[in-house]
């Protein structure tokens, strides 16, 4: 008799027959330090098929007798696009990720999945302000109690959030009790080390959340795809635009260093440029980040490395973007606005000009929380954030964006417009990019692409 | 634990790598390096990690020394140093109370606004100026450690943090334990770690690796490694291999007691140690050729790991095992005589406080009754006995020991 069981975040196979064992030959392994057959724990759905498949009869799944079920008592309504978001999830075995713009219901849709699939389901966030949201939701709509691991709370039910940390740390011993994996923001685990997580997770039903999915063909699709499913619905901001979403017009202000400081960027970035220019020459298929790797490498590079930051810095956050934020802030003033910076230096110092909050990581959840209340009672008229604000935060109702500067590329771009979209009756939203001419903040705008490009776009330059 | 960047390690072409340990020659740039932190207690955090840096590299090439080396004794230093904030009111409060001032008016006036915020929070503008973001990160104050660290001290800490870096990268390691061989596997499946032993003539060899290390490398149980290796450090005489993949390529470190490591963790003695003391030396007096070691060994009982208290080791190789049954609850007792039974294929002694009332029909092997004190010179004598009986025996064992900490519960019972 097949046997499969969970061992700290592992599957466990016992008494599989040869066949069944070849035919799992890529992933599963023989583990001689305990004496039996091992697989990563998301392995566990291929691995119970062929198990089923040659083995029908005789298949004790230790795995499956864990779960319980959730306690269903009001399943959202859906709109048409969600409805369809749902249905294709469904379509592909319940195993996919399905991507929506910001605003756009994502936390809707993954309640109604929970909800029709009627399983044990766990729900991972990247933030502790999404474990409060999500935890509200669900109890929201069904019966029974929530459970909440991370930020102090330690809680397992059914129906469980997380925070990706304590998924991290504590799947490897809890990760079996779940037949559902929901993960939020599930670009988080296109890459980097915290996707161990979700190999401890056996689930068989994988639904992952994003409103940037990572591009078809890339690593991080591969991985995410891997981990969670394909991406089986995808909308843009684009398509839903002044419809599901608000409307939305971009204005990109193109502004440029002063005397002083063109003299410092250039100071600081020619040395980079240069041996960026050595590297090329050698090696012309280099990318960006070979380049920086191969100069870290040089006698002397990691100077230059921190010389070429310090330009890009001065790039990201020149004295003209401070003046137009200022400007723009006085403008909107009657709005609700979102100011959004590459490092939170840098909204510090928007803050202290201009007596606005500042969100960002260090910001006590208390503070943080009492600053978007004051923001929702109008009590504040905007608020600036270097990364925090890119996602997961319920800011409800903002229509303007100030995008000072960006450090992370197209995702965090469209994150941050979506922070404004959120629907209202006439309501019709403004983005602002800040744009630094001739440097490298310059070449960053321009790879973001056109992807947000959803309403009307303009230009405005400021000398 | 250092980063990956600021690992130094020496490479050999037989896929063998030696971790570039300081050493008391360090000791004059390393006392610079301090001084250099010290010179910031007081300053703010933001001053201290844009300036210092710079400086800690001219120190190292001041000295001739590498410069990532100075760079990951600064990673070592910067942790020991807390910070504070310099402020009269909350910052939160201050800010609140200014922001909030600053959104009533239909135009934006900074004066106005701060002069309404300081007639409510009775500070000058100035002062809330300050004292504004004055909790920020890099304007908090930093703070003397509470203790001073010599220049030997940093370098310990130094070379246990390159070590813990190391083994960060680590899938697998394969330690000879000498001693509280039980203290470290618990440690190890406290972090979720798998451990098979084998027995060798100086004690145990534990391999130590995390449940998908088949399968491939992964973080979370690199981190478990590496945090379980304090625990090995505690213990004397041990050595420990690790297979670690530096830069992408695999590489064989070892790692030995004789190594200038600090030692951050002390595995606290058992409860009933003073009578276990007592008996190591008697049995030392003795002047026999019998010695006596403390948990050496471990016997797999099933699917727990069974620790002796003592083995009673004979220059030809003859091990018997020891087990004193001290004071403890009768559930205890039960559990532990049920351990021992099984662990009988092996010569066994079990000494037993006559004050429990334990029929020796419960136990397997030789049992010696005891009042407060064992008899070293009786214990002794049964164990000449036992070695006479069943001749030679007890190396080269080898087995299991899988079952999660969770399921251990009384055996981690007795190691605080």
């Amino acid at each position: 008799m097949v046997r499969l069981s969970f061992d700290r975040g592992t599957l466990r196979i016992d008494s599989a027959p040869a066949a069944l064992l070849e035919s799992l030959a890529d992933i599963v392994r023989f583990d001689e330090r305990t004496g039996h057959h091992r697989a990563a724990a998301y392995r566990y759905a291929r691995v119970l098929d062929a198990a089923r498949g040659q083995a029908a009869a005789s298949l004790e799944d230790e795995i499956a007798l864990g779960w319980r079920r959730s306690t269903q008592t009001s399943p959202p309504a859906l709109r048409p696009y969600q409805e369809q978001a749902v249905s294709a999830f469904e379509t592909f075995g319940r195993r996919g990720v399905i991507a929506l713009p910001t605003g756009s219901g994502k936390t809707r849709v993954a309640t109604a999945a929970i909800a029709r699939a009627a399983s044990s389901a766990l729900v991972l966030v990247p933030t502790r302000v999404l474990l409060e949201q999500w935890t509200a939701v669900l109890r929201a709509h069904f019966g029974g109690p929530i459970g909440a691991v991370g930020d102090g709370l330690k809680q397992i039910e059914p129906l469980t959030v997380m925070t990706f940390e304590s998924a991290y740390r504590s799947l490897d011993r809890f990760g079996d009790r779940f037949e559902m994996l929901v993960v939020d923001e599930a670009h988080h685990f296109s890459g980097g080390l915290r996707a161990e997580a979700l190999e401890m997770c056996p689930a068989p039903m994988r639904l992952g959340l994003t409103a940037t999915p990572p591009s078809p063909g890339t690593a991080g699709a591969a991985r995410l795809c891997d981990l969670i499913g394909p991406t089986v619905f995808e909308l843009e901001i684009a398509d839903l635009a002044g419809s599901a979403l608000a409307a939305l017009d971009v204005v990109r202000v193109h502004v440029a260093l002063n005397g002083q400081e063109r003299a410092q960027y250039r100071s600081d970035i020619e040395p980079f440029e240069s041996l960026r220019r050595d590297v090329l020459r050698n090696n012309p298929d280099a990318d960006w980040l070979a380049c920086v790797r191969a100069i870290a490498r040089m006698p002397g590079g990691a100077d230059v490395l921190a010389r070429m930051q310090r330009a890009g810095a001065l790039a990201a956050f020149p004295h003209a973007k401070r003046v137009v934020a200022r400007e723009l802030l006085a403008r909107h003033r009657a709005d609700r606005t979102l100011l959004f910076t590459a490092i939170a230096k840098d909204a510090v110092t928007i803050a202290e000009e201009s007596l606005i909050p500042v969100i960002t990581a260090e910001v006590p959840r208390e503070e943080r929380d009492a600053i978007l209340d004051a923001f929702r009672g109008r009590r504040i008229r905007a608020i600036v954030s270097a990364r925090v604000l890119n996602e997961g935060v319920d800011v409800p109702d903002a229509n303007v964006a100030i995008i000072v500067a960006g450090a992370l590329g197209v995702r965090e771009h469209v994150q941050r417009i979506g922070r404004i979209l959120r629907p209202r009756e006439g309501k019709r939203a403004t983005a602002y990019e800040l744009v630094t001419m001739d440097t490298v903040d310059e070449a960053r705008t321009r790879a973001r692409g056109r992807r947000h490009a959803a309403g009307r776009s303009s230009a405005r330059h400021v000398a | 634990m250092l980063p990956a960047d600021l690992l130094l390690v020496t490479s050999r072409s037989d896929g063998r790598a030696a971790p570039r340990y300081l050493t008391g020659r360090d000791e004059p740039w390393v006392r610079v390096v301090m001084d250099r932190f010290d010179a910031y207690v007081g300053r703010t955090v933001g001053d201290r990690d844009s300036e210092l840096p710079a400086r800690v590299r001219a120190v190292a090439r001041e000295h001739g020394v590498s410069i990532r080396g100075a760079d990951g004794v600064a990673h070592v230093l910067g942790r020991r140093y807390s910070s504070r904030v310099d402020a009269s009111q909350l910052p939160a409060r201050v800010r609140a109370i200014a922001f909030e001032e600053a959104a009533r008016d239909d135009a934006f006036d900074r004066d106005a606004a701060l002069a309404r915020a300081s007639e409510r929070l009775q500070m000058g503008r100035a002062e809330i100026a300050r004292v504004l973001f004055a909790d920020r990160p890099e304007r908090r104050l930093i703070v003397a450690p509470p203790a001073s660290w010599s220049a030997g001290e940093a370098i310990e800490a130094y070379n246990l943090a390159l070590v813990q870096g190391l083994l960060l990268r680590s899938e697998r390691v394969v330690v000879d334990v000498r001693e509280h061989v039980r203290a470290v596997v618990r440690f190890a499946k406290l972090s979720g770690l798998l451990c098979t032993y084998a027995l060798g003539p100086d004690g145990t060899r534990l391999e130590v690796s995390g449940p998908l290390s088949i399968l491939r490398h992964t973080t979370k149980y690199g981190h478990a490694l590496a945090s379980f290796f304090p625990a090995v450090v505690a213990t004397t005489g041990f050595r420990l291999e690790a297979r670690c993949l530096l830069r992408g390529e695999p590489v064989a470190v070892s790692i030995e007691a004789s190594d200038r490591i600090a030692r951050t963790h002390k595995i606290l003695k058992d409860a009933d140690s003073a009578a276990e003391r007592a008996l190591a030396r008697d049995v030392g007096r003795l002047g026999t050729a019998w010695a006596l070691v403390r948990e050496a060994d471990v016997v797999n009982v099933g699917a727990r790991a069974f620790f002796p208290d003592f083995t009673l080791r004979h220059p030809d190789g003859f091990v018997a095992l020891v087990e004193v049954v001290g004071f403890y609850t009768p559930e205890y007792l039960r559990s532990k005589l049920e351990a021992l039974r099984a662990a009988s294929a092996r010569p066994l002694l079990v000494c037993i406080d006559e004050t429990l009332a334990c029929d020796d029909g419960d136990v397997a092997g030789t049992v010696i009754r005891f009042k407060r004190r064992i008899d070293a010179g009786l214990l002794v004598a049964a164990a000449e006995h036992l070695r006479a009986q069943r001749g030679t025996s007890g190396a080269g064992q080898r087995a299991r020991m899988d079952e999660p900490e969770s399921k251990d519960r009384e055996l981690a019972g007795r190691l605080q």
